[in-house]
């Protein structure tokens, strides 16, 4: 559970800061880059079936620091532990087993998109954050409610256990009861306790921005890798603590290598990559000879440095690097594929919910329906890979209908409790021809207004942007030469 | 006549070229060689036709929701030993609510209120009779006399000709042959928008130069009803300010009764709607009753209850100083409703008299039927959303007004889902039980006695009150699928919930009589467009 617990921390920071770099709500997406979105999809499914196999063999093999030889007969020890199960499942299980390592591939691609996603522009930090969290936050309190209903008729029909109302109350109005090690939320999933970190992710993003046009890429790149490997080699040597992909006996635990300081260089490398491909420049550049003449040896650098506890120092900084290289490559190539590029673009729209999901999913589903049966989990795999997105669709068509809501009900609170209901005022006279902002955007142009009553005198504008045009009212305009 | 005698709406002057194209593309002149051709065309293959069933997924999933989870939901509580007796009587409530409100609009829709004063008869006891029966609301319909000279009154039709080109000028002719005129004249504008160019122009202008008080105003770059009304309002020059759609038929003492209420000093007088397709099929006869239900008892009844009403997009009779700073909102789905609560929160205010009447056409065939009512709903789900809570702050409604309107905003979108949780209940009852069991609870007897009476109640006070007596087949159908046609009306109240919510703010143009829907583009979005222009009826 613990290493369960750790690796979808992991995987929700990530997720999440690749979602709200990049995604965000469907209607105000970025441009998206479908190799990058190969690799979410690879590597949410990735990570479903790395859960998945935990717990179905009931954490059969971790990586642990007993050195590369060891760990490669461990891989060979769950046969043992279940004879069920055939040598050919086995065999195909073996990468699952590192499913983690995509944890820290979302680290990089998420540090690369919020860099991509934000050409050239200033960032307003206020803007930025608000909108990040509300990103954040609404699919995951659209997940809870909906999870507590569906757990409620579980646990009805099935005369299983149900997180007890605090617990409920706890996932259902976080960040109220915010918790670092996030403990009420891990009853419902073992993997919601890692909000907190995601929103620590977010609270640190313009800030990384703001170094990075201060100092420049590669002062930041050095100063992060400087901290990240002092502050990972504190983790080993005077922390007493392990990767959280990892079993192990230690005094600190896991959690120092849940923190954001183990995970930041990756990152900020990400950061970096994305600064140089605004450049046309730089690794997500490279062409395929060039990515997996580097990638492949960094890889397996990493790979085999997993297995030492000296080795737990880099192999986090190396594995992200490597993986990612080998995955652009091959997504690149299928991404050149117009309906696989279609594809893509698709389904990696969901990753953020998939994984909000992901735990609740196979979580019950090898509580209530496989328990060790080893050809129900392999028929249920694909089913909980496709239910699962089935599920993450749901829960992204309902978010911005429980939103609009729950906003409307808290306006209307708002409203009839403030002092004095004040209605928006002018605060400038549009006139035709004026070049305006429409919600913050550029490049639109007064055709029109009009004046209504509406307990004052207000202005409603007919705008366009030279390819539409729309009626809105005066309070989403703003001069164009102004922010407010 | 010449169109420009009104004057043409070029405001867009010194734009970026840019800006203007985004305006210009949407008028398509064709050459004259080709005008006959596209007048052969038909309709639909100019703008499209939609059908009901493009919002079948949408029907589905809406309903999936609404109805199939809840089901799986309350019948897993059942096997978990849970009782929802509970919720079906907090569910039940809302159906109690509902009917008594019905049940006492209804009554007091028996009670006639009238735009002029009872005329006193000189026998005593025939006095006597008067004031008995007028309490009972059993006089009888009488001619309209008013105090003072009416003044000068303009009339604003607003169309959108491809669609309603077979029926503008047949109603221009019904208007000018048949409105009393008062005696400072008056001025009757047609303000019309059109992608293209149309052969019935040349009409309209033949027309125009016969009658001078008709007026043509083509409002260039227009896409929606409030922007050819805005555009009308500029040039109007009557006291009273009449709106109507292309398709209404008004009575010829219209101002004289309207003026009556304007003179007690209300600003708008909304009057009554009466389907004049009404044979045309089984639509249209409830339709039909469905209307007299709401013009002449639910409208009037409000109106009498709290001195307030709604405007309902047609017919409505404005002090012309009040609209002409009211004006209309093209960014919303309803500009009618949305003007309504604008004059009422600005403190003016607003009667419906159910005298003043004017015909139109149903739509005749099911497609029109839904996205009409999507539309409605769709509208008045924006309405709620934006005016409630202001409502509730107002200082121009009085608490009486404000619960009423709570019930007619918000009550009334989330009955929709609400009662739509029964079948869900039953369901889940019927799942666990093998049959839906009868129970001993008096409360849920109650409600669903007091639910099924309110509307047979509802259409017998309708058959007494309607101002067509339509064969008495008509209301006995009504009264039989009313519990059909409310699920109707609820499931496509429901989609257009869930459009409104998802952002979806496109609709349809309501055809007129027996033509198919429309694709039309929504007032707010980006494509080429014209305008859906029929009124809003709750």
């Amino acid at each position: 559970m613990l290493v369960l617990g750790a690796l979808t921390l992991d995987s929700w920071v990530v997720v999440s800061m690749e979602w709200i770099s990049v995604n965000g709500l469907r209607s105000e997406r970025s441009p998206r880059i479908a190799w990058i979105e190969g690799i979410r999809i690879l590597g949410v499914v990735m990570l479903l079936l790395y859960h998945a196999q935990l717990r179905f063999t009931g954490y059969a093999y971790t990586p642990k620091p007993t050195g590369l030889a060891d760990n490669l007969q461990r891989l060979i020890l769950p046969v043992g532990i279940l004879p069920d199960r055939s040598e050919l499942a086995h065999l195909l299980g073996i990468p699952a087993w590192f499913g983690f390592q995509f944890i820290d591939v979302f680290v990089l691609i998420s540090g690369f998109c919020l860099v991509v996603s934000l050409p050239g522009q200033p960032l307003d930090s206020g803007r930025f954050l608000r909108r990040r969290l509300v990103r954040v936050l609404w699919p995951f309190w659209t997940t809870a409610w909906m999870a507590y209903l569906a757990l409620w008729a579980i646990a009805s029909i099935t005369h299983t256990a149900i997180p007890n109302l605090w617990q409920i109350f706890a996932a259902t109005t976080f960040p109220l009861l915010f918790s670092y090690n996030g403990e009420p939320l891990m009853s419902t999933s073992s993997s919601w306790w890692v909000m907190s970190l995601i929103l620590s992710f977010v609270l640190l993003a313009p800030f990384l921005c703001m170094l990075l046009q201060r100092w420049g890429a590669a002062n930041l790149l050095l100063a992060s890798t400087v901290l990240t490997l002092g502050y990972r080699a504190l983790a080993v040597r005077m922390f007493d603590s392990y990767p959280t992909y990892v079993i192990w006996e230690g005094a600190s635990g896991w959690q120092p290598f849940a923190s954001v300081l183990a995970k930041l260089s990756t990152f900020v490398l990400g950061m970096v990559v994305g600064h140089f491909y605004l450049r046309h420049r730089g690794p997500a550049l490279w062409t395929a000879q060039k990515a997996l003449i580097v990638g492949i040896p960094v890889y397996c650098l990493g790979f085999v440095a997993q297995f030492y506890r000296i080795g737990w120092i880099v192999a986090d900084l190396l594995v992200p690097i490597g993986l990612a290289l080998i995955c652009m490559v091959i997504c690149r190539f299928l991404a050149e594929n117009y309906q696989l590029e279609a594809f893509m673009l698709k389904l990696g729209s969901y990753s953020y919910s998939y994984f909000l999901v992901q735990g609740l999913v196979v979580d019950r589903t090898m509580q209530l329906v496989i328990g060790g049966n080893p050809v129900r989990y392999d028929l249920l795999l694909p089913v909980m890979v496709a239910g699962t997105l089935v599920l993450a669709m749901i829960v992204d068509y309902v978010t911005p209908l429980l939103r609009r809501i729950v906003g409307g009900i808290l306006r209307d609170i708002d409203y009839v409790l403030v002092a004095t209901p004040d209605l928006p005022r002018s605060l400038w006279d549009p006139k035709i021809g004026d070049a305006v902002r429409y919600r913050g955007e550029a490049g639109w142009t007064v055709l029109k207004v009009e004046k209504l009553l509406d307990e004052r005198d207000c202005l409603l504008c007919q705008v366009s942007d030279g390819h539409r045009s729309l009626w809105v009212n005066e309070d989403d305009l703003e001069p164009a030469g102004e922010r407010s | 006549m010449d169109i420009d005698r009104c004057g043409s709406m070029k405001t867009i002057l010194n734009l970026p070229e840019s800006a203007l194209e985004a305006v210009k593309p949407k008028i398509r002149h064709i050459p004259r060689s080709k005008i006959n051709e596209a007048s052969h065309r038909s309709v639909e293959e100019r703008i499209g036709v939609r059908k009901w069933s493009v919002d079948l997924d949408k029907l589905i999933y809406s309903h999936v929701v609404l109805i199939g989870l809840p089901t799986i939901f309350y019948y897993c509580l059942r096997v978990g030993g849970f009782s929802l007796t509970n919720l079906h009587m907090v569910i039940a409530t809302f159906f109690i609510l509902s009917s008594v409100m019905i049940i006492v609009e209804a009554t007091n829709a028996l009670f006639r209120r009238y735009a002029v004063p009872n005329p006193k008869p000189a026998n005593r006891l025939d006095r006597l009779k008067q004031t008995i029966k007028a309490n009972l609301g059993l006089t009888s319909d009488r001619p309209c006399t008013v105090a003072n000279p009416l003044p000068r009154c303009t009339i604003l039709v607003a169309a959108y000709l491809p669609n309603e080109q077979d029926i503008i000028v047949e109603t221009l002719h019904h208007i000018l042959a048949t409105v009393n005129r008062p005696a400072d004249g008056l001025e009757l504008i047609l303000a019309y928008n059109t992608p293209i160019d149309l052969p019935i122009e040349d009409e309209l202008r033949n027309m125009a130069q016969h009658f001078p008080e008709l007026c043509l105003l083509r409002v260039e770059g227009s896409r929606s009803k409030a922007e050819n009304l805005n555009a009308a309002l500029d040039i109007a020059t009557g006291e009273i300010v009449c709106i109507l759609d292309a398709d209404h038929h008004p009575a010829a003492d219209c101002f004289d009764r309207a003026w009556y209420w304007l003179e007690q000093g209300y600003d708008v007088v909304q009057g009554r709607n009466v389907i004049r397709n009404h044979q045309a099929n089984l639509l249209t006869q409830n339709i039909a009753v469905e209307f007299e239900a709401n013009y002449g008892v639910s409208h009037q009844a409000k109106s009498f209850l709290t001195d307030s009403t709604i405007f309902g997009g047609s017919n409505g009779y404005w002090r012309a100083s009040v609209l002409k700073r009211i004006r209309f909102n093209p960014a919303r789905m309803t500009e009618d409703i949305d003007a309504t609560m604008r004059t009422l929160l600005s403190g003016y205010r607003i009667v419906h008299d159910r005298s003043i009447i004017t015909t139109e056409l149903a739509p005749a065939n099911f497609s029109s039927f839904w996205f009409q009512r999507k539309r409605w709903a769709q509208g008045w789900l924006e309405v709620s959303c934006r005016y409630q809570r202001r409502v509730w702050r107002s200082c121009h409604f009085t608490p009486w007004q404000k619960i009423y309107w709570t019930y007619l905003l918000y009550y009334c979108v989330v009955y929709s889902l609400i009662a739509l949780q029964m079948f869900p209940l039953l369901l889940s009852m019927l799942l666990y039980y093998g049959e839906i069991p009868q129970t001993d609870n008096p409360y849920l007897w109650f409600s669903t006695f007091i639910t099924f009476f309110s509307g047979i109640y509802l259409t017998a006070v309708t058959m007494k009150i309607a101002s067509v007596p339509y064969p008495r087949l008509y209301f006995v159908q009504h009264a039989a699928f009313i519990f059909f046609f409310t699920i109707l009306k609820n499931m496509i109240s429901v989609v257009g919930m869930y459009d409104y919510l998802s952002g979806d703010h496109q609709w349809v143009v309501t055809p007129r009589g027996q033509q198919k829907p429309r694709n039309v583009t929504s007032p707010t979005s980006a494509l080429p467009a014209g305008i859906g222009l029929s009124t809003t009826k709750p």
